[in-house]
């Protein structure tokens, strides 16, 4: 799948009404019951449930996607800001995830990025003059 | 005591610890999420008063995973997210020895083969397949098809020659057989992608796999109708999992949920312990060779 899908299903999955839907407001009683409703399980639900009720949904990138995304959807991200890195590497600003994604997508030139060739030297490796050592696991006897 | 390297702009996506210098360790990173740039490879020193910089290569694309050689001190390859494997050497070289392009896609996983008179690179890669190689990257020895999604790790048997289990995004941990180029085994391990796979180092038969459904199922392969345990406390994804190298029953898992979790499956209560100090993604994960006790972990960002 390629990017722009996938982000056209985490925008569906985060627009998705919820509260309207009665199998997923079945779903939460249950949920509720067992006095284990925190933000975290809730979201876990959400997921659980839009992948497997309504399209399928990455969870994986998903997390990615919605952690670095400006409208930070998800808790405790730090990365969402673009602070500058006072960095010798690239002077430059760091991208969030969601705005390398919308560059990579429109074709753009993702800043610091500019292609880099690199050829191999096709020499042989430098010759080893350490033994390897055992591992753990060689050494006792099992 | 924690000691930490940060490298600008990168994100970290695997640390191996060396087999010969104990403490040295490769780090394989990317620019930009790993999603476009460039990518690097780091080879970091632990000293008395922090870690230093050894070494460090650029790619032109993102590296995911790297290995060690384990027949020669200075020689490590690395996947990278334009498909290729590189081999690189510490000594010398500004530039990689050899590149070997044949995957279509992503490659995610590499490891080098540690069994006893044998000597072999496995790459895992997004087009689905997995590609074994000589040490000297010329050309593969053998391509593995099977999985019916992308392959995010392929690890070499400890003990069985030839032998390596994959993990992939279609819910499956397989075994291989080079020599016969077959999959032996197929586990339905997951209902969702599994990210990751080790073997224990003291029984043959047991692999611990990592999945985006947020556990790590122990399996003993004489019988996988179900695992011999599920280990659950993680609240998101788990990156990647790693048996002690010292100790049967003892592993590590990293999350995205920006914690690393130590295990003992073989208990009722088999969480040992929780570092959470990462404030990022945790992927890369590492036991120490040579040292019991020592771990290194990277993740994704490089903020404090």
């Amino acid at each position: 799948m390629c990017l722009r899908e996938m982000e056209a299903v985490f925008l569906r999955f985060d627009s998705f009404d919820f509260e309207a839907d009665r199998r997923f407001q079945d779903g939460l009683k249950d949920l509720k019951k067992s006095k284990n409703s925190s933000e975290e399980k809730l979201h876990e639900l959400k997921l659980f449930f839009y992948n497997r009720f309504v399209e399928p949904i990455d969870r994986h990138s998903y997390t990615h996607w919605s952690c670095a995304s400006p409208r930070g959807t998800a808790r405790d991200c730090d990365t969402t800001d673009t602070r500058t890195e006072p960095s010798a590497d690239t002077q430059q600003k760091q991208l969030s995830f969601a705005e390398v994604m919308r560059l990579v997508q429109d074709g753009q030139e993702v800043p610091g990025g500019a292609k880099l060739e690199v050829k191999p030297t096709n020499q042989n490796p430098t010759e080893s003059q350490m033994e390897r050592r055992l591992k753990p696991w060689e050494t006792c006897g099992s | 005591m924690m000691k930490v390297f940060r490298c600008p702009a990168r994100h970290g996506y695997a640390v191996e610890v060396s087999p010969f210098i104990p403490n040295r360790v490769a780090c394989a990173a990317s620019q930009h999420y790993g999603i476009a740039g460039r990518g690097s490879l780091l080879v970091l020193e632990e000293t008395e008063t922090g870690v230093s910089l050894v070494r460090s290569w650029q790619w032109g694309d993102g590296l995911f995973d790297v290995s060690w050689s384990e027949a020669n001190e200075h020689v490590l390859v690395a996947g990278g997210g334009d498909g290729s494997l590189q081999l690189w050497d510490t000594a010398n070289h500004n530039a990689p020895l050899r590149v070997a392009k044949e995957h279509t896609q992503e490659v995610y996983s590499v490891d080098w083969s540690q069994t006893r008179g044998e000597n072999l690179i496995v790459s895992g890669s997004w087009d689905q397949t997995a590609k074994v190689w000589d040490p000297a990257l010329s050309q593969s020895l053998t391509t593995l098809r099977g999985h019916e999604g992308v392959i995010y790790s392929t690890i070499w048997s400890p003990h069985i020659p030839g032998c390596f289990a994959s993990a992939s995004g279609d819910g499956t941990l397989r075994i291989w057989d080079v020599k016969s180029a077959a999959c032996r085994l197929a586990v339905p391990a997951h209902k969702a992608e599994i990210l990751n796979c080790d073997w224990c180092k003291y029984d043959q038969n047991i692999v611990a796999t990592g999945s985006v459904d947020c556990s790590v199922c122990v399996w003993d392969l004489r019988n996988v109708r179900q695992p011999v345990n599920q280990l659950l406390g993680h609240t998101y994804a788990i990156r990647r999992v790693k048996f002690s190298p010292f100790s049967k029953t003892t592993l590590a898992s990293c999350s995205y949920d920006f914690t690393v979790r130590f295990w003992d499956y073989s208990r009722n209560q088999p969480l040992l312990d929780t570092v959470e100090h990462h404030s990022e993604f945790v992927c890369g994960l590492d036991f120490n060779l040579h040292i019991p006790h020592q771990v290194t972990h990277t993740h994704t960002h490089t903020h404090p």
